[in-house]
C-alpha cells in the first residue's frame, strides 16, 4: 500500500545573518473565506463565536489564527483555523493550504530589507497591518507580526524565486550596513 | 610639479592613483579632477568631433570635458566625469577618444577640417554613392563615433533597488536645503534629504568663508530622528504624484568594496512635498579658443583652491561679466597668485593690488595642450597676457532641470542673467535658494558671443561652436528646438547644463530676438547619466523574472527531464531514458506509450479558478459562449470563452462539484488574463450576482493520466469506483486516495485517449507522480512532458493556444454550434456579425511525408508563393509516431472544397515548400470512441 | 503614478492593469433591435479626451478590485477613484 509523503515548499529555507533571519514556514492549514451575498453579518457573528474577527482591508488579525484580507469580501485564514461547519451554506470556502508558502523575517535589519523589496509605505506593513502587494513581480502579502517580526506569504510555486529575492536583498543590506 | 598649496578642507592623507598609466599621488577627499589639477596634469581628454585637447572646466557633475574611463574588464566605466569620481587608493583611469595617445591624437586632424564638419554635415555628406553607406560610411562613422568604449564584458557589479516614503523630500544639501529640511522636520514631517556630493554643505564648502554656520546647521539637523540624510545620492527624475528617482553611489569611492555590496542603489522615493534646493552653477562665455585646458569657470577655480587646496596657476586671468568674479579674484590673490581681472562691464568694485581691465573682453587664448596666454581687447586695442589659468564666468545657471521633467518651462530672468523655474512646477514641488535665482543678482550684463573668427565653443562636449549656431539660423532652423537638434547643442551626456543658456544667448544676439522670445528647450530625466545596471537592479539573469516550479519538479529533475520555460513556469518537456540521444526519440516513445498503455503528465500549470455562489452557474453562463445552467452536479463540460468582439479568447473546462461550486480550468498562457476577465465581468458588468472567485492553480497539483490503461492505474490509487458506469466520460468528483489523501478526479481528455485528471493538494504532488509511475509500472506507465502532450493533442485535432491566436472565431474552429443563441454571453452579438459569420475559414488537418513547419502558408499546387495566392496558414505541426508521418493542423478558406486534395505548405523564411494532403484535423479516433470507453 | 484606492489608500500604478475607457461599464442590451450597432460602438469606438478621462484599472497585485479612476490625461492628476462594483451605470 502506498502512502503519499508531504514535501515542503522549499528544501532549504533558512537564511541567517546578524539582525536578519529568514525562515520558511512549515506546511500549515489555510482557507479562503468569502461570505455569500447578503450573509456577511451572519458570518461575522458566527466567526465571533469562534473568537475570530475579520480585519479591515489594511489590517491583519493575528490570533487565534492569522486572518488576512484577500480581496473585497474575501479573507485568508492561516494556522489554527477552527472548524467552520457552522458557516455551511453561508460562505464560499477553498483550501488554500498549499497555494502559499510563508517566510518569517526577524531582526532589527528587516525594515532595511523590506524597503528594498516592497514599494508600499512601511506603515502599511507595521505591526498588525498587512499589505497584499508584489515583491520582484511575485504577488505576496507582507504582514507585521510584532516588533522586528514580519511574515511574507507568496505563491508556493515561486517559493524559490521569492527566497532568492529575499536573500539577495538581505546580502546587500548586510554588506552595506558594515 | 605640485599645485597643492594647502590641505584645503580635505586633510593630508595620501593616496596613489594612475592616469593613462602614469602614477600620481593625491589626497583622501580629492576628486580625480582635483588630484590631476594638483599634479598640474591639465590635458585630460580629446573632444568628440574635433579631437581638441581638453581639461577640467567645472567643479561638479555638470562637467562636459574631463570624461575618463575608470577600471577595466567587467567594471570598466566609460564617460565618468573626473569631477565626480572620488579618489581612492589604487584608482586607475584612462583618457578617452584619442589614438594613439592623448598627446598625439591622429584624429585631431578633424580640427583642421572643422570648416567641413560643421552642424548638419551628417545630413549633407555621406549621401553618394548610395551603396557606400552600408559598406563604407556607416562602419567608419561607428568607429569614430562615441566618446568612451565599452568593455563588451558583462558588468560584474551588483546593483540594488529600494523604495522610500517621506512627507518632504529635500533635493540638495546646501544651506537652503538644510534649512528646508530643518523646517520640515520641526513640523514633524518624515524628511529625506538627498545630496549629490559626499557631504552636506553645498556651495558654501567651496567658498573661503569659514564653515562655522554650516556646522551649526548640521548639528541641529543631526538632532532630528525623522530626517534621513542620503549623501552621494543624486535625484534623477521628477515623476507624477510626488514620485522621484534617485541613485546612491555606494562603492564607487572605495578601493576595496565588499563583493556583496551593491555598487549603486536606485531608489523610488514617494513624497508628499518636495523642495528643490539644488543651487546654481556658472557658465562660459563664447570667445575664440575658449576650450583650452586651463580655462575653467570662476567658481571652479576658487572651489579647487578653497576646498581641495589646489591653485590653478601662479598667474591667473579672471574674466567675467558680473560681481561673482570678484570673489575669485580675492581668493586667488590671497593664495599668492598674480591676478589680472578682465570685466566686460564699464565699472566694478576694484580689488587693491589687482590689475583690472573694464569695458574689456578676452578674445582668444594660446597654448598647445594648456593655456599659456590670453588675448584681451579693450576699446579697440588688443594685447596678449601670459597666464597659467583663465577663470571665466558668463553668469549663473540655476539647476532647474527637475522643474522641467513634467513639462514645466523655465523663464528668463534678466536680473540674474539666467533661466529660473517657471510657473508650472511638478505638483508638490517648491524651489528655494540659488535654484530659484535667489541671491544671484550681481549686476550681470550679457556676454554671449565675443568670437572674432576662430573656434568659439558653446557646447564643448558635442563640439558645437558659435559658427554652428549662426549656420543653423541662416539655414532656417530658427526655433530653439530646431537649433538643438540640428546642431546637437545640449544633446551630450551633460544635457546642455553649460551649453544651453549660452547657446540661447548667442542665438538671441544674432537673430535680434529677445531671449524671452527665443525660449529654452526642456530637460528630461535622468539629471546625470545612470548606469543601466542600476536600472536593472537585482533583475538580472535567473532573477530577471520569477520562476514557477511545478509540484513534480523534484521528480522530473531526478528523472533527468529536459525543461522548457512556459511563461514563468518551468515544465518538463520530455523524459529521456538511457540510450536516447535525440529529443524525437523520447517524444515519439512517450506519445506512443500514452496511446498504447498509459502516461502521466503534470498539468498543474493550467489555470484553475474556483467559482462559488448561488449565481455561480448563471455567472458561467455569461462568460462562456455555451450553456452551463443545466450542467449536472458531478459533470464537467468543455467551455468556450469569447472576447466581446466575438473572437475566441480561451477554452477550458468547468466542473460542477456541487450545486453552487464549479472549478474552471483555463490554458496555461491565459490563466491570469481569464481570471482578470472574470473579475471584470463580476465586478463591472454583473455585481448583482452572488459569485466568488479565487485562483486555485497553486493549491492543487494536477496530473493527466491518459491511455487505454489509465482507468486501471487510477483505480489502484483512488478510493472510489471509477468504472465507466460509475464515473462516465466528463464526470468529476471530490474524493480521496486510498491512503486518505484528499483528491479531485476529473474524467477529461486532451489526448483523445481514455483519460483522467487527478488532483491532490500541492504538497503531495511530487509523491503522487512517483507513486502513479511506481504503482503503474507493470502497466507500462511512463511520465510524459509538454512535447508529447502537444503531439497527442495535435493528433486528436484539439485546438490550443496556437489556434486561439486572436483572429479565429468559434466558427473557424469548427465549434460554431457551441455559441448559444438563446442567452446573453460575452461576445455572442459580435460573433454573429456578417464578416465573421460568413467566413469560410475552417480548422483542417494536413499530412505529409516531409516535415511541415508551423507558420507555413498554404499555396495551391502550381501557383506562385505570393500573398495573393495564400489559402490559409499552419498553426500547429509535429511528427506523429502514432500515424508514422508528419501532421499539422491549421486554417484554410473554403475548407470543404479542399478536403482530401493536395496543396503546398510554404515557408519562405525557412526555404521550405512541402506537398501536403488536406484531411480532417482529427487524425486519431475521430468518432471519439476511445474517450468514452 | 499613484492611484488612491478607496479602501487601501495610495498605491503605485504598477500594481494595476489598465483596461480602458469606463464606458465599458455600460454594456448594451444584447436583445435590443440594434444590438449589433450598439455592440460595435461599445467594442470599437472611443473618445480620446485631452483632459478628464474616466477609466478602468484592475488592482492585480493588490486586492483584485476593479476601480473607476477619473484622471486628467494631460496632467495625470487623479481626481476621483471608486470601486467599479459600486458605480451606478
Amino acid at each position: 500500500m502506498f502512502k503519499l509523503t508531504e514535501a515542503p515548499a522549499l528544501s532549504a529555507g533558512l537564511y541567517q545573518a546578524p539582525e536578519l533571519n529568514i525562515e520558511l514556514l512549515s506546511n500549515t492549514p489555510r482557507l479562503s473565506l468569502a461570505p455569500l451575498k447578503g450573509e456577511t453579518e451572519k458570518v461575522k457573528a458566527a466567526l465571533q463565536q469562534l473568537g475570530i474577527t475579520l480585519p479591515s482591508p489594511t489590517e491583519a488579525v493575528l490570533s487565534p489564527c492569522m486572518v488576512l484580507p484577500l480581496g473585497q469580501g474575501q479573507w485568508l485564514l492561516q494556522g489554527a483555523v477552527p472548524n467552520l461547519g457552522a458557516l455551511d451554506g453561508l460562505v464560499a470556502l477553498t483550501d488554500q493550504s498549499d497555494a502559499w508558502c510563508g517566510f518569517v523575517l526577524q531582526g532589527a535589519k528587516v525594515p532595511l530589507l523590506l524597503e528594498r523589496l516592497v514599494a508600499n509605505a512601511p506603515l502599511t506593513y507595521f505591526h498588525g497591518k498587512a499589505v497584499r502587494t508584489q515583491i520582484e513581480h511575485i504577488g505576496c502579502w507582507v504582514v507585521g507580526l510584532t516588533d522586528n517580526r514580519w511574515q511574507i506569504l507568496g505563491p508556493r510555486s515561486s517559493a524559490q524565486s521569492l527566497f532568492d529575492a529575499l536573500k539577495h536583498a538581505a546580502d546587500a543590506v548586510g554588506a552595506l550596513a558594515d | 610639479m605640485s599645485r597643492r598649496i594647502s590641505n584645503g578642507r580635505i586633510g593630508a592623507n595620501t593616496v596613489r592613483f594612475s592616469f593613462d598609466g602614469v602614477q600620481y599621488e593625491g589626497r583622501e577627499g580629492d576628486s580625480l579632477a582635483s588630484a590631476l589639477l594638483a599634479n598640474d596634469r591639465l590635458l585630460i581628454g580629446r573632444s568628440f568631433k574635433y579631437h581638441r585637447p581638453r581639461g577640467v572646466l567645472c567643479l561638479g557633475s555638470e562637467e562636459p570635458n574631463a570624461l575618463v574611463t575608470i577600471g577595466t574588464g567587467g567594471s570598466q566605466t566609460p564617460n565618468t566625469r573626473a569631477t565626480v569620481q572620488e579618489l581612492y587608493d589604487g584608482l586607475s583611469a584612462v583618457s578617452q577618444n584619442r589614438f594613439p595617445s592623448l598627446k598625439f591624437d591622429l584624429l585631431s586632424v578633424n580640427d583642421r577640417l572643422s570648416r567641413f564638419l560643421t552642424a548638419g554635415f551628417y545630413y549633407k555628406t555621406f549621401m553618394w554613392p548610395r551603396s557606400f553607406w552600408e559598406s563604407v560610411y556607416e562602419p567608419m562613422i561607428r568607429r569614430a563615433a562615441g566618446l568612451g568604449r565599452l568593455s563588451e564584458v558583462e558588468d560584474e557589479a551588483q546593483y540594488d533597488k529600494g523604495f522610500l516614503h517621506c512627507d518632504t523630500l529635500v533635493i540638495g544639501g546646501g544651506v537652503a536645503g538644510i534649512e528646508a529640511a530643518l523646517g520640515a522636520a520641526a513640523k514633524g514631517d518624515q524628511v529625506i534629504l538627498c545630496e549629490e556630493f559626499s557631504r552636506l554643505g553645498g556651495a558654501a564648502l567651496f567658498e573661503s568663508a569659514p564653515l562655522g554656520p554650516i556646522d551649526g546647521l548640521l548639528a541641529q539637523l543631526a538632532k532630528h530622528e525623522n530626517v534621513r540624510v542620503m549623501t552621494r545620492t543624486t535625484v534623477q527624475g521628477a515623476y507624477d504624484h510626488g514620485v522621484y528617482s534617485a541613485v546612491t553611489l555606494n562603492t564607487d569611492h572605495l578601493s576595496q568594496p565588499s563583493a556583496k555590496a551593491p555598487r549603486q542603489t536606485l531608489w523610488r522615493i514617494y513624497s508628499n512635498r518636495a523642495v528643490l534646493a539644488t543651487g546654481a552653477h556658472e557658465r562660459m562665455i563664447a570667445f575664440d579658443n575658449n576650450d583650452r585646458p586651463g580655462v575653467m569657470l570662476c567658481s571652479a577655480v576658487r572651489g579647487y583652491l578653497n576646498y581641495y587646496g589646489v591653485l590653478a596657476g601662479d598667474s591667473c586671468v579672471v574674466f567675467g561679466c558680473h560681481d561673482d568674479a570678484r570673489k575669485t579674484v580675492v581668493d586667488l590673490q590671497a593664495a599668492g597668485a598674480k591676478v589680472v581681472w578682465v570685466d566686460t562691464r564699464a565699472s566694478h568694485q576694484a580689488v587693491e593690488g589687482v590689475e583690472s581691465f573694464t569695458s574689456a573682453r578676452v578674445v582668444n587664448t594660446r597654448g598647445r595642450h594648456r593655456v599659456t596666454a590670453v588675448e584681451i581687447e579693450q576699446q579697440g586695442r588688443r594685447f596678449w597676457i601670459k597666464c597659467e589659468a583663465l577663470a571665466v564666468s558668463g553668469g549663473w545657471n540655476p539647476r532647474i532641470q527637475l522643474t522641467c521633467h513634467q513639462g514645466g518651462r523655465p523663464v528668463w530672468s534678466a536680473a540674474i542673467g539666467g533661466f529660473v523655474p517657471g510657473d508650472k512646477l511638478p505638483p508638490g514641488m517648491r524651489v528655494v535658494g540659488a535654484a530659484a535665482g535667489e541671491l544671484l543678482e550681481e549686476n550681470w550684463e550679457p556676454a554671449w558671443d565675443l568670437s572674432v573668427n576662430g573656434a568659439a565653443f558653446v557646447d564643448p562636449q558635442n563640439d558645437v561652436t558659435v559658427k554652428d549656431i549662426k549656420l543653423a539660423h541662416q539655414e532656417g532652423y530658427v526655433s530653439v528646438e530646431h537649433l538643438k537638434r540640428y546642431t546637437t547643442l545640449g544633446m551630450a551626456t551633460d544635457q546642455g547644463k553649460n551649453a544651453n543658456a549660452l547657446g540661447i544667448g548667442v542665438l538671441s544676439q544674432h537673430s535680434g530676438e529677445l531671449i524671452e522670445a527665443v525660449g529654452t528647450t526642456l530637460f528630461r530625466p535622468p539629471y546625470t547619466p545612470v548606469a543601466i545596471g542600476a536600472l536593472a537592479g537585482r533583475s538580472r539573469g535567473k532573477e530577471f523574472k520569477p520562476t514557477r516550479l511545478t509540484p513534480s519538479h523534484e521528480f522530473a529533475t531526478r528523472r533527468g527531464a529536459a525543461f522548457v520555460t512556459v511563461g514563468n513556469w518551468l515544465r518538463a518537456s520530455y523524459f529521456p531514458v538511457a540510450g536516447e540521444t535525440h529529443w524525437r526519440e523520447s517524444v515519439d516513445r512517450e506519445a506512443l506509450a500514452v496511446r498504447q498503455a498509459v502516461g502521466v503528465c503534470d498539468v498543474t500549470t493550467l489555470g484553475k479558478i474556483d467559482v462559488q455562489g448561488r449565481d455561480a452557474a448563471e455567472f458561467l453562463n455569461r462568460v462562456y459562449a455555451n450553456g452551463f445552467l443545466k450542467l449536472p452536479v458531478g459533470k464537467t463540460r468543455y467551455g468556450l470563452m469569447l472576447r466581446e468582439d466575438g473572437i475566441v479568447f480561451d477554452d477550458g473546462t468547468a466542473a460542477r462539484l456541487a450545486e453552487n461550486h464549479f472549478v474552471v480550468t483555463t490554458t496555461t498562457a491565459n490563466a491570469v488574463s481569464v481570471y482578470r476577465h472574470m473579475e471584470f465581468v463580476h465586478q463591472c458588468l454583473a455585481p448583482e450576482l452572488d459569485v466568488h472567485l479565487i485562483s486555485t492553480t497553486e493549491a492543487w497539483a494536477q496530473f493527466a493520466v491518459a491511455g487505454p490503461k489509465s482507468r486501471e492505474l487510477v483505480q489502484r490509487v483512488v478510493d472510489m469506483d471509477i468504472s465507466n458506469e460509475a464515473f462516465g466520460f466528463m464526470a468529476c468528483a471530490e474524493t480521496k486516495l486510498i491512503d486518505g489523501t484528499p483528491a479531485r478526479l476529473f474524467r477529461i481528455s486532451f489526448s483523445g485517449e481514455l483519460a483522467y485528471e487527478l488532483a491532490v493538494p500541492t504538497r503531495f504532488g511530487n509523491s503522487l507522480m512517483e507513486t502513479l509511475l511506481d504503482v503503474g509500472a507493470d502497466l507500462g506507465a511512463v511520465p510524459y512532458g509538454t512535447e508529447a502532450l502537444g503531439v497527442l493533442r495535435i493528433e486528436k485535432g484539439h485546438a490550443a493556444g496556437n489556434e486561439l491566436d486572436g483572429r479565429t472565431t468559434a466558427l473557424n474552429l469548427g465549434l460554431g454550434q457551441m455559441v448559444a443563441q438563446t442567452k446573453d454571453s460575452i461576445g455572442r452579438v459580435l460573433a454573429n456579425r456578417t464578416e465573421l459569420a460568413q467566413s469560410s475559414v475552417r480548422l483542417v488537418g494536413f499530412r505529409s511525408e516531409q516535415q511541415i513547419l508551423t507558420g507555413s502558408w498554404l499555396i495551391p499546387i502550381g501557383a506562385s508563393a505570393e500573398q495573393a495566392n495564400t489559402l490559409g496558414w499552419v498553426s500547429s505541426a509535429c511528427y506523429s509516431p502514432n500515424l508514422g508521418c508528419y501532421i499539422a493542423i491549421g486554417f484554410i478558406r473554403d475548407a470543404h472544397e479542399y478536403m482530401d486534395t493536395q496543396m503546398r505548405a510554404v515557408s519562405l523564411l525557412d526555404a521550405k515548400d512541402v506537398r501536403v494532403s488536406v484531411v480532417s484535423p482529427h487524425f486519431v479516433d475521430p468518432e471519439g470512441e476511445r474517450l468514452r470507453v | 503614478m499613484l492611484i488612491n484606492h478607496p479602501l487601501l489608500g495610495p498605491r503605485d500604478a504598477q500594481e494595476f492593469v489598465y483596461k480602458g475607457d469606463a464606458s465599458l461599464l455600460r454594456r448594451p442590451d444584447s436583445n435590443a433591435e440594434d444590438a449589433l450597432e450598439r455592440f460595435t460602438d461599445y467594442a470599437y469606438l472611443r473618445d480620446n479626451p485631452a483632459g478628464e478621462h474616466r477609466e478602468l484599472w484592475y488592482h492585480e497585485q493588490g486586492d483584485r478590485s476593479w476601480l473607476v479612476v477619473t484622471r486628467n490625461t494631460l496632467t495625470h492628476e487623479v481626481l476621483d477613484v471608486q470601486l467599479a462594483s459600486e458605480v451606478g451605470r
